[in-house]
């Protein structure tokens, strides 16, 4: 994976940590941040996923060179955190299973 | 809006299904689920997933019915024809294929002696043949099981003679999405989880739209919930032979999430897969004893779920799920149906912890039944099914 960006997109970079690459990794960064920081996190990605959308469809989504793949991973991160953010809020609210008990395949 | 806020409808469509309490029993009883084994799961056609799972020759998975204690192999054969088997080695008993799925080289060994068989079952080799008495090849290939494929569903019987054929067993399911595009969606997501919950107990709580605004109004209430019809109602019911299907209409004037409005935008596919069999905006068959087939009206094209609820012990089951969606064009459509995905998982995460404190409270015997509405028609003739065919010997 790589460590930077797409040109575009660069501004992005202090938020890294949630470019991960599987769908495990990002629910267990879910789990482990607070709501704070998955609400900064949201704001910002927010705003500009539409045009990471755009400058994503000009690759295949199973083969994409590097950076784009660091910002297609960070997309998905958003995917996870925005039912938090604009559904339940707070996320102690919820009685679910615990998410490593949920085991994706694929 | 195709919904009609009558009262008692179903029952009044279905006069012959039941009015009163459901017993518990079934959902507790280790003597019941002991039962189960001979009477429900190895006497009717059980689901074991799809055909493009093993899309070409020697493909193969394999599935673990624990129940019955029994491990199926999974494989299309060179001549292009979907078989099971058991996964036993025919010479002393060893478990065949080790790996839950894969390409079999041509042959099938056996990590004990090195037997092997082809993708069709045929054994076609042993070491030292010479030093066996009487051996007949022919005779000695890997145990069928009966197996059977309605619409790339791959379903078997363990029943020396299936008292009918899948199809008839579908009888009214097949009718209603004969000719269903399901290959165009294909397999995009699995999950799994354990539960500590009968697999009954975890169907029935799927098998009705009446806790959605409860359980679920964080979740997904807002996308089916209405104005004039706050409690979900279904806008059609059906009961098969064995089976049953409940469908809804999706609120149109729900709320859009900020996220779900930019994945509207940018989910802009050309293709269209829809299912013109689909009764309403939702359909969820229950396909008998433990597998639910939904469809979904998609924004850009209609996707699918199933679900199998694979019993392990009385008050302890497996529930997989599969998400298949029509192969996403660009990646605003991928990003929209893992947003998709992730909604209905959040959703489906509460229904695993509903699960085991159902469990855990039908367990206690507080009472020795369960009170259901007519929305709840559904489950109440499942567990008439599920009794008619334990009282047959």
């Amino acid at each position: 994976m790589a460590t930077t960006l797409p040109k575009p997109f660069r501004d992005l970079e202090p938020y890294m940590a949630w470019s991960l690459a599987t769908e495990r990794e990002r629910i267990a960064k879910r789990v482990a941040s607070s709501m704070d920081e998955i609400i900064e996190f949201h704001g910002v990605m927010s705003k500009r996923l539409e045009e990471m959308v755009e400058y994503l469809n000009q690759y295949p989504y199973n083969d994409m060179p590097p950076d784009a793949q660091s910002l297609c991973n960070l997309a998905l991160s958003l995917v996870e955190v925005s039912m938090l953010v604009e559904m339940y809020k707070n996320p102690d609210n919820l009685n679910m299973v615990e998410a490593e008990r949920f085991v994706a395949y694929q | 809006m195709q919904t009609k806020m009558i009262d008692k409808q179903w029952s009044e469509k279905y006069p012959e299904v039941g009015k009163g309490p459901v017993s518990t029993e079934p959902n507790i009883s280790p003597e019941y689920f002991e039962l189960e084994r001979d009477r429900i799961f190895r006497r009717h056609w059980i689901n074991m997933g799809r055909v493009d799972e093993i899309p070409s020759a020697g493909k193969y998975f394999v599935r673990e019915l624990e129940i019955c204690k029994v491990s199926i192999l999974v494989v299309r054969g060179n001549d292009d024809k979907v078989r099971a088997f058991h996964n036993v080695c025919p010479h002393r008993g060893n478990t065949l294929v080790l790996d839950e799925r894969g390409q079999c080289p041509g042959r099938f060994g056996c990590g004990f002696h090195s037997w092997a068989f082809t993708p069709e079952g045929e054994l076609a080799h042993v070491p030292d043949e010479e030093n066996f008495f009487d051996l007949d090849k022919s005779k000695l290939g890997l145990t069928p099981i009966h197996c059977d494929v309605w619409e790339g569903f791959i379903f078997i019987n363990l029943a020396p003679e299936p008292a009918e054929t899948l199809r008839e067993f579908l009888g009214g399911v097949a009718t209603q999405l004969d000719g269903t595009p399901f290959s165009e969606m294909k397999l995009l997501k699995t999950y799994k989880v354990e539960e500590a919950a009968n697999w009954k107990t975890g169907l029935d709580a799927q098998n009705e739209l009446y806790h959605l605004p409860f359980q679920h109004r964080y979740t997904i209430g807002n996308a089916l919930v209405m104005k004039d019809n706050k409690f979900c109602r279904f806008s059609n019911v059906n009961l098969y032979n064995y089976h049953s299907v409940w469908s809804c209409e999706y609120n149109p004037n729900a709320t859009q999430l900020p996220t779900e409005a930019v994945m509207q935008r940018v989910d802009n596919a050309l293709t269209d897969v829809r299912v013109k069999q689909r009764i309403s905006d939702f359909d969820w068959y229950l396909i008998f004893p433990n597998m639910a087939l939904l469809l979904f009206n998609g924004v850009s094209g209609d996707f699918f779920m199933t679900y199998n609820f694979w019993p392990i012990a009385v008050d302890k089951c497996v529930w997989e799920m599969r998400y298949h969606f029509p192969p996403a064009e660009n990646v605003g459509q991928r990003l929209a149906q893992e947003w998709t995905i992730g909604r209905l998982r959040d959703t489906l995460m509460e229904d695993a912890f509903q699960h085991e404190k159902i469990q855990k409270g039908l367990a206690a015997r507080a009472r020795p039944d369960m009170v259901m509405q007519d929305e709840e028609i559904t489950i109440r003739y499942f567990h008439e099914v599920i009794e008619r065919e334990m009282a047959r010997a």
